[in-house]
């Protein structure tokens, strides 16, 4: 647990960079600090680890005031990665996972395979990567081992100051989707400083906005994206924060489990009272296995009264279904383009598990627009 | 891509062709000191062998035009060697002729004793068009990704043949030569002088330019003033630097020793206070005062540190030269080769040869760690033998009769010539440390930082390997002008290659002006590819292609 207590950073020139921020960050949870340039976020994560020293107030590591460790040795237990990488261009791979366990006289042996197993956790094959220079990887493969190299001494703590920055945005929302797989076996409490509010919103479990040296709300994402508390965190989680809000739910929580639903074996009346029962205007059909096959409407029975093969319309599930695992956002994307009012929601094998409907979409957006207006 | 002719190899053939065919190729002379007369391609009656070298000037041209650039190159590189080699073989095959005909050529009348023949313009260029041929084949196979050290191997082939081919007396007519041999030991000897005055100003300098770049890398209003001075320094011409030193280190040599080290010891504790004051005091003076008071704190560490170096690198000098150059001591200086050889053979074993077991492995690093501190204490056991003898602190009677120019300090000889050079090494060591260090990324020291180094470590583990390279091209810029500027020493008797040069020029001698000259080439050559070897070696394979010397 880090705690941060009325902290304030004056610089030698009189500039105020942190003015009296207090918040905790929980332990193995990621908390991003995010707000516009000079905001003090950068400063604030700095501080942490002693790279910058406090002005006035103070910050628990794990209970002690960070000042009660002597410098090298706190900043030996806490994980350090940044946006330039800042890889040892002199050293090979192995030799700048090794620094902080060599740092902390670590037998040889126990560096080669803490390094191999980093290595792995990160998606380096070893024995390829081990004696590599930094040069010879490319851009994302030294992002990695930026990351590894943090991990180095297994420290309980992590302070990441832009480490996707440098990259290009596809490789940055591979390494994105990586890091929060290898958090969830990790489970380290992260500091994440970035500018970038969809990168904010994708990595952390709690996002504190900062404004000229000022906690302005410290939150949940999904709470900041539904009750911005005032105009400038609405300004700067932008006008579709709506949109970025979906992008945080998933299919499998919002859905309709219920759905009216026949068999491709069954008759053109069995669908009809399904229809009619539900009191909606078409049902999904699946087969024996309850992969979805198609859906029939009202009017395809009108049309073709006798068989339900000829009434329904055939689709194949990955083209008319959305996965039960995609974000709100996804299915929202798929209902406007294919211009469905309802979608099915299927597993992995095509299964029909449920359906979500455009209505429901527009009422939860609904609601926290109409709760964020109130509060400002 | 297309592949276009290689320019260089057609500039090198024109330069050959054009000097064979326009300018002589050697002169006759009758002896030292007379004019000889030219020969150039025409008049030599059509002597095969200059046809012939004429003829192969003009094949790189043709060959440069070839599309494949491996073929091309290795036939460039071939064709370069061969140049340089024919240039000075086949002359000097033909020169047998003229030398033994050289009443005929020369008239009765000429005062014919050690009759020579000069190397001249048309030679010269052959050699130069051979040299810039060689060097475009070389390009050439490191474009098409041949290996380096197979490269090297065809860049050495030639001189290596050469090498022999002298050794063996083939070039024994040319006019250089001839003066080798009548002037073969003092040759050696000046040669001998000339590389310790640069060995040891090198390193004197290496350690303060180091240190002073290293100080204005570390402090921005330091820098400058460092930076201007170092630069001032190399704006005053050699000739005259010599002479300002001559006069102040004439009176340094006649005062008594023991004065001096009390000077010397009450101005560095001065001095030491005076820095200790300064860094106590500098945060809280406005900006100006603080650089007046950095100039002043400047200024007083340079009286001791001034003395200290004169005085040290003078007595060094000199105890070397007697250490290394008597017989005497003879037993100790093979033991310090031996030791320093040893030493880099087990380091090269450890670092290239992998030795994976941990056991061996600390052994050997412990071993070649122990041969550097025996040789370090040899060294010192030879510098005090040295000079405990009667030809130097062995002859004065009693402490306070020893006076300063008993330690090897005096107006005239080698100390004026050991601080001077010190000085020129400075700027170069200087402006490369702190440009090295200036360079490296603040990023990869903030995460150096980040991670738990301490500021000792961050030096040695990441500032310095990165800067290393950078630092060593100022060691070789440094090394190869002292070479240059030691040849003026002599004005003020320090000796060395000098010698020959101011004698030939005294005699209108062309032949001992190269004789001095052509050794100091050889020497700065030598040594920048030494350390350019030695920089190699020690330069991590992560940063050695990032950067071009």
């Amino acid at each position: 647990m880090i705690e941060f207590q009325n902290v304030v950073k004056q610089f030698p020139d009189g500039f105020r960079a942190v003015n009296g921020l207090s918040l905790t960050v929980h332990d193995g949870e990621i908390t991003v600090f995010i707000g516009p340039s000079g905001c003090g976020k950068t400063t604030s994560m700095r501080m942490v680890n002693r790279l910058l020293s406090i002005t006035e107030g103070r910050i628990l590591v794990e209970g002690r005031d960070n000042r009660d460790y002597p410098a090298e040795e706190l900043r030996r237990k806490i994980g350090y990665a940044i946006q330039q990488i800042g890889l040892f261009p002199h050293m090979t791979v192995l030799q700048n996972i090794a620094v902080v366990p060599r740092l902390l006289g670590w037998e040889e042996d126990r560096i080669r395979k803490r390094v191999d197993e980093l290595l792995e956790l990160v998606g380096l094959d070893p024995d390829v990567n081990r004696d590599k220079y930094p040069r010879q990887l490319s851009g994302g493969q030294q992002q990695r081992v930026g990351v590894a190299r943090a991990l180095g001494a297994d420290p309980p703590i992590m302070l990441m100051d832009e480490p996707f920055g440098a990259i290009d945005p596809i490789t940055r929302e591979v390494l994105q989707d990586e890091f929060l797989e290898i958090q969830k076996r990790i489970s380290k409490t992260i500091i994440f400083v970035t500018h970038d509010i969809d990168e904010a919103i994708k990595m952390g479990d709690r996002i504190a906005i900062l404004k000229d040296g000022s906690l302005v709300q410290y939150d949940t994402p999904d709470t900041l994206l539904a009750k911005p508390k005032n105009r400038f965190v609405r300004d700067f989680v932008g006008a579709d924060r709506q949109l970025k809000r979906l992008g945080l739910l998933r299919v499998r929580e919002l859905m309709t489990r219920d759905t009216p639903n026949v068999s491709l074996r069954a008759s053109t009346d069995d669908a009809r009272r399904a229809i009619e029962a539900a009191a909606v205007k078409s049902a999904f059909v699946v087969d024996e296995d309850g992969v979805l096959k198609g859906w029939v409407d009202r009017e395809g029975l009108r049309e073709n009264p006798d068989s339900l093969l000829d009434a329904m319309n055939e689709g194949d599930f990955r083209e008319i279904g959305v996965r039960q695992s995609a974000t709100a956002r996804e299915a929202l994307s798929a209902m406007v383009a294919r211009g469905f009012r309802i979608t099915p929601v299927v597993d992995e094998r095509g299964a029909l598990v449920g359906s979500i409907t455009l209505r429901a979409l527009q009422e939860l957006a609904d609601q926290g627009w109409v709760e964020g207006e109130q509060a400002s | 891509m297309s592949v276009i002719p290689n320019r260089i190899a057609m500039l090198g053939s024109s330069v050959a062709a054009l000097g064979f065919f326009f300018l002589p190729i050697v002169a006759l002379k009758p002896n030292r000191l007379a004019a000889g007369v030219p020969f150039n391609l025409l008049q030599l009656q059509g002597d095969y062998r200059y046809i012939l070298l004429f003829a192969l000037a003009l094949v790189p041209f043709m060959v440069a035009f070839r599309k494949d650039v491996t073929t091309r190159g290795w036939l460039l590189v071939a064709l370069g060697n061969l140049l340089l080699l024919l240039t000075l073989l086949l002359p000097a095959m033909a020169a047998t002729h003229l030398l033994a005909n050289a009443t005929q050529y020369l008239g009765e009348n000429a005062f014919v004793r050690n009759p020579r023949v000069l190397p001249t313009g048309g030679l010269a260029l052959g050699l130069a068009g051979g040299y810039v041929t060689l060097f475009a084949g070389l390009r050439d196979l490191e474009r098409s990704g041949v290996q380096a050290w197979i490269r090297a191997i065809g860049a050495w082939a030639g001189v290596a043949v050469i090498a022999v081919l002298l050794a063996t007396g083939a070039f024994n007519v040319y006019s250089v030569m001839v003066e080798f041999h009548t002037n073969g030991a003092a040759l050696q000897q000046k040669f001998v002088e000339h590389l310790m005055f640069v060995l040891v100003s090198l390193v004197v300098g290496f350690i303060v330019g180091v240190g002073l770049g290293l100080w204005a890398s570390r402090d921005e209003r330091v820098s400058n003033v460092i930076l201007y001075a170092v630069g001032i320094i190399q704006t005053i011409p050699s000739l005259a630097l010599f002479g300002v030193l001559l006069v102040p280190l004439a009176r340094l040599g006649d005062a008594h020793f023991l004065p001096v080290a009390l000077f010397f010891a009450v101005s560095a504790v001065l001095a030491i206070a005076v820095g200790l004051g300064y860094r106590a005091l500098a945060g809280r003076l406005p900006s100006r005062l603080q650089t007046a008071s950095l100039i002043v704190a400047a200024l007083v560490a340079a009286v001791p540190l001034t003395l200290f170096t004169g005085v040290f690198v003078s007595f060094v000098y000199r105890a070397a030269r007697i250490g290394f150059g008597g017989g005497a001591m003879s037993g100790l200086d093979n033991g310090i080769l031996a030791l320093v050889l040893a030493g880099l053979g087990l380091w090269v074993l450890r670092r290239w040869v992998f030795v994976r077991d941990g056991v061996v492995r600390s052994l050997v690093r412990w071993a070649y760690l122990l041969a550097y501190a025996a040789t370090g204490v040899l060294f010192v056991v030879l510098m005090v033998r040295a000079a405990a003898t009667d030809q130097f602190l062995g002859a004065v009677p009693s402490l306070s009769a020893l006076t300063v120019r008993d330690l090897g300090v005096s107006g005239i000889g080698v100390a004026p010539a050991l601080v001077a050079l010190t000085l020129y090494s400075l700027l170069p060591l200087v402006r490369n440390t702190y440009a090295g260090l200036k360079n490296v990324d603040n990023a990869i020291i903030d995460s150096g930082r980040g991670m738990g180094m301490t500021p000792a470590q961050i030096f040695f583990q990441i500032e310095l390997p990165l800067a290393f390279p950078v630092i060593m091209a100022g060691v070789r810029n440094a090394g190869v002008a002292l070479v240059g500027i030691g040849t003026v020493a002599t004005v003020i008797g320090a000796g060395g290659l000098g010698d020959f040069v101011i004698q030939g020029i005294v005699n209108t001698s062309i032949d001992l002006i190269l004789l001095g000259a052509l050794p100091a080439i050889a020497l700065a050559m030598v040594l920048d590819a030494l350390l350019r070897f030695a920089e190699g070696l020690l330069t991590s394979p992560g940063i050695r292609h990032a950067q071009n010397s």
